[in-house]
């Protein structure tokens, strides 16, 4: 269900916003998990567009950093059928390929060029989900 | 015949075939070079339609042609810009070009045409063309290989940003020690990537501009499999997979250096894409070849990607679907070292069991010959090789030490604890000395030198290496056959007692 952050004045248990990451490398997504959780939020990370449009189905997400290059079904498809549902941002290491500028065409907020430093990922994420 | 024609002599002398052509288009004059380059003699020219030296598919259009000259002639190429062609007495055509001057005479308007055998010139710029456009593809090829890896570099780079902007909130919020270590050895992983990234680079740089000419030799394959056993074992052990060797006694012919290049890549992709299990290379004589298997229990590969998999494998300028880290370029350049050994390659695969890359050799002979014993006696002698099982958990001074001692030359494996150090032992051939850090992971390094030597059923010396304040623990300890070494390390110390405790 989330992390608990805190308590508000109320004693009601305050949730850590939700980010998900949908990335096929492992050790990326492994260091945006760590980083994310180290700003404040809680991460959610998936290596398949399948498996994440499974969970999103179920859960609430607060946005999702979506590679637009994945293997099976690609960051385009996922965007479509989770019917643009999700405040979504792109972070990939191809910025001019044509899934990349479709996902852009179709609605993503953001466009980030890996590397990304921590301080504009985290400047992106304030702008679209405080934490 | 007219009579104020060019002098005869001049006539027979032109390089070109001079043929000269009233206003029916009849042939009145022929020379020398004419009968050569149409193989006519000239009798049989004399009064014919020049249509006869005309190609089929031309000579309907031809008597229009010279009409059309007719009306304004004037000294000028035939058919600017066009391939133009002859036909030889046989049939065949020939290449030409042609050039057209009007003559007037007291006979009447004649048209002298200048005929040159083409043939070599156009060959020749069939050739460029064709060289033209090898050229432009190969640049094309690695303009894309290059793109596509300088892309593939972006990845590791964003994994290893973001791990140092962890620890160093870490560092600021005077986190845990162990926490920030383990973030470090996380960056390890990215740093291999980008190597291996770059590795690829250059392989592509040396092999695609033709730089490298096979230099094919016997080759003993267990020494090859020995090389490439030390040389991956870490990898795996690190990944917790077994890497196996099957022992075999063939002779092959190849080049020893880009055969092991093709198949350690194969073991590197394995290793990669294998989660947990095994890594097997085995060899199998198949009549006058031998095959050599790389075999994993990985993720396989989706049937409709097998045949492609060796295909170079990004088009930038279209779509990177398709994409596979790493391993489409990789493979690309096996194909291309596999291409100019003439060894096939092929590859199996089950998705979700694992795969087997195979490359076939040429085989020699399956006993070692007394040309293999020699090899291995003057590697042996040529380098002193020592065998160091070397286990210290600590990265930095692994690497500084292993370096020292390789320097030295001596030949070292090397594991963080215990538990690689066990799994090196069943890769490599016994050796010689252990050196270890007492201070370990898990088992201390007593404790390890003293399982080694149980599991090898043999007392090999080693030498312990700690700080001040174990020394009175490793005596109590009792071990045999061994030597206390203090931090900091000295190298020249280290290498003149591993000398003298095995003098």
């Amino acid at each position: 269900m989330g992390n608990v952050a805190g308590f508000n004045d109320l004693g009601n248990a305050i949730k850590l916003p939700i980010i998900s990451v949908v990335d096929n490398d492992a050790s990326i997504l492994d260091a945006l998990k760590l980083t994310l959780e180290d700003i404040g939020y809680e991460a959610k990370c998936f290596s398949s567009g399948k498996r994440f449009l499974e969970y999103a189905a179920k859960n609430h997400i607060d946005l999702v950093i979506l590679d637009p290059h994945l293997p099976g079904i690609n960051g385009v498809d996922v965007f479509v059928k989770m019917e643009a549902s999700i405040p979504t941002v792109i972070l990939t290491a191809w910025p001019t390929a044509p899934l990349t500028l479709e996902l852009v065409e179709l609605g993503a907020l953001e466009l980030m060029t890996k590397p990304v430093s921590l301080d504009t990922l985290q400047r992106v994420l304030e702008l679209h989900v405080p934490s | 015949m007219p009579t104020d024609l060019p002098d005869r002599e001049l006539l027979e002398a032109a390089p070109d075939a001079m043929v000269v052509v009233d206003q029916q288009g009849e042939i009145v004059l022929v020379n020398r070079q004419t009968e050569t380059i149409f193989g006519y003699q000239r009798e049989e020219l004399i009064g014919q339609l020049v249509e006869i030296l005309v190609p089929d598919q031309a000579r309907l259009r031809h008597p229009a042609q010279r009409k059309s000259f007719a009306k304004a002639p004037h000294q000028r190429p035939m058919g600017q810009g066009l391939e133009l062609s002859g036909r030889h007495a046989s049939g065949r055509e020939i290449p030409v070009e042609i050039s057209l001057s009007p003559i007037n005479s007291d006979n009447g308007s004649f048209v002298v045409s200048a005929i040159r055998d083409a043939s070599y010139r156009r060959e020749a710029a069939h050739q460029i063309l064709e060289a033209k456009q090898a050229a432009e593809d190969a640049t094309r090829l690695k303009s894309r290989f290059l793109a596509a890896a300088s892309h593939d570099l972006r990845q590791p780079l964003q994994s290893i940003g973001l791990y140092l902007a962890i620890i160093q909130r870490q560092l600021e919020k005077k986190d845990d020690v162990d926490d920030v270590s383990d973030v470090t050895k996380k960056m390890q992983s990215s740093l291999t990537v980008m190597g291996e990234l770059l590795d690829t680079l250059l392989d592509i740089s040396k092999f695609e501009s033709g730089g490298v000419e096979p230099e094919l030799t016997e080759v003993t394959l267990q020494i090859l499999f020995d090389q490439l056993s030390a040389d991956n074992s870490p990898q795996a052990v690190g990944k917790g997979l077994d890497l196996v060797i099957v022992p075999c006694n063939s002779i092959i012919h190849s080049d020893p250096g880009m055969l092991q290049r093709i198949i350690e890549n194969f073991v590197t992709n394995a290793i990669r894409y294998t989660e947990q299990g095994s890594i097997t290379i085995s060899a199998s004589e198949v009549g006058e070849s031998v095959r050599i298997d790389v075999t994993d229990t990985g993720i396989g590969i989706p049937q409709k990607d097998l045949n492609h998999i060796f295909d170079e494998y990004v088009q930038i300028d279209n779509d990177v679907r398709d994409r596979r880290k790493g391993l489409g370029l990789g493979l690309a350049i096996v194909k291309h070292i596999a291409n100019m050994l003439d060894h096939p390659i092929e590859v199996q695969s089950i998705e979700g069991n694992g795969s087997t890359f195979s490359v076939f050799v040429p085989l020699v002979s399956s006993e070692p010959s007394t040309q293999a014993a020699a090899q291995e006696t003057t590697d042996d002698d040529a380098s002193d090789a020592l065998s160091i099982l070397f286990v210290e958990d600590d990265p930095s001074v692994a690497e500084a030490t292993e370096m020292l001692l390789e320097m030295a030359g001596m030949r070292v494996h090397h594991g963080a604890d215990g538990r690689e150090a066990m799994k090196l032992i069943n890769n490599i051939s016994r050796p010689d000395l252990i050196v270890s850090d007492y201070r370990l992971p898990g088992d201390n390094g007593v404790e390890v030198v003293k399982k080694v030597r149980e599991q090898l059923g043999m007392s090999i010396p080693a030498i312990m290496i700690t700080g001040d304040t174990s020394i009175k623990e490793i005596d109590q300890a009792g071990l045999a056959d061994s030597v206390i070494l203090r931090k900091p390390l000295n190298g020249d110390k280290l290498i003149t007692l591993i000398h003298e405790m095995l003098a």
